[in-house]
C-alpha cells in the first residue's frame, strides 16, 4: 500500500469514528453530539477564543491563502 | 467572557408580556432573515474569488469583521436567552480524543510531505473547493458555522 492510499485510508477512518461517535450520541444519549460538545467547549472564555481562532484560520486559510 | 446580565428582561406575565414576546420574536426573525440574505450573497460573491487574490481576502475579511462585531457585541450586551444545561465534560471526551488524533495525524502529514504522498486536509479541501458553485456552498456552511458560534 501506498504512503497517498495509507493516508486516505486513515482520513476515511476517521471521518467514520465522527460519523460513529454522532450516530450514537443521537441513538443512545450516553455521548455528547458534536454540537453539544463544541457548545460546552464554547462556553469557558478560553475555550470560546480557541473556537473563534479556529473558525477565523479555517476561513483564511481555505478561501484567502 | 459573558458575565453580564441577559440583554433582555424577562417578559410581564399577561396580554402585554405576550405582545412583548411575539414582537421581539418577529424582530429576530427579520434580523435573523437579513443575516442568511446577507451571507447568502457574501457566499456568492466569494464563489467567484480564487486564493491569492485581493477579492478573496476582502470576501473573507468581511466575514471575519462581521464575526468580530457580533462577538464584541455579545460580551457588550450578555446572552440573548437563558443558557441551556449541558452535560459535563466527560460526555464530550470521546470528540476531544477524536480531534487530537485528528490534528495530530494532520501535523504528522503536513511535515512528513511530500503533499501528493502525505494530503492534509487541505489538499482535499482546496480539490473540493475548485469549482465556485462548491467553494459558495464551503464558504456558506463556513459562516453558519460561524453564526452558530455567534449564538452559543
Amino acid at each position: 500500500m501506498s504512503d497517498r492510499l495509507a493516508t486516505i485510508v486513515v482520513w476515511i477512518a476517521l471521518a467514520l469514528v465522527a460519523v460513529g461517535l454522532e450516530a450514537v450520541a443521537v441513538a443512545t444519549h450516553r455521548l455528547a453530539g458534536v454540537g453539544t460538545a463544541l457548545s460546552r467547549l464554547a462556553r469557558p472564555p478560553a475555550g470560546r477564543l480557541v473556537l473563534a481562532l479556529g473558525w477565523m484560520w479555517l476561513g483564511w486559510h481555505v478561501f484567502a491563502r | 467572557m459573558r458575565n453580564r446580565p441577559a440583554r433582555f428582561a424577562a417578559p410581564r406575565p399577561g396580554p402585554a408580556g405576550a405582545a412583548r414576546r411575539e414582537i421581539d420574536h418577529n424582530a429576530r426573525v427579520r434580523r435573523r432573515r437579513g443575516l442568511v440574505g446577507l451571507g447568502g450573497a457574501l457566499a456568492v460573491a466569494a464563489s467567484y474569488t480564487t486564493p491569492f487574490t485581493t477579492g478573496a481576502e476582502i470576501a473573507t475579511a468581511v466575514a471575519i469583521g462581521a464575526f468580530l462585531a457580533a462577538e464584541l457585541a455579545a460580551v457588550r450586551h450578555g446572552p440573548r436567552a437563558p443558557r441551556q444545561a449541558l452535560p459535563g465534560w466527560r460526555a464530550g471526551a470521546a470528540w476531544g480524543a477524536l480531534g487530537g488524533t485528528a490534528l495530530a495525524f494532520e501535523l504528522w502529514n503536513y511535515f512528513a510531505g511530500p503533499r501528493a504522498a502525505h494530503p492534509t486536509l487541505s489538499y482535499f479541501v482546496s480539490a473540493v473547493a475548485g469549482q465556485p458553485w462548491s467553494r459558495g456552498l464551503l464558504f456558506a456552511a463556513w459562516l453558519a458555522l460561524g453564526g452558530w458560534l455567534v449564538s452559543r
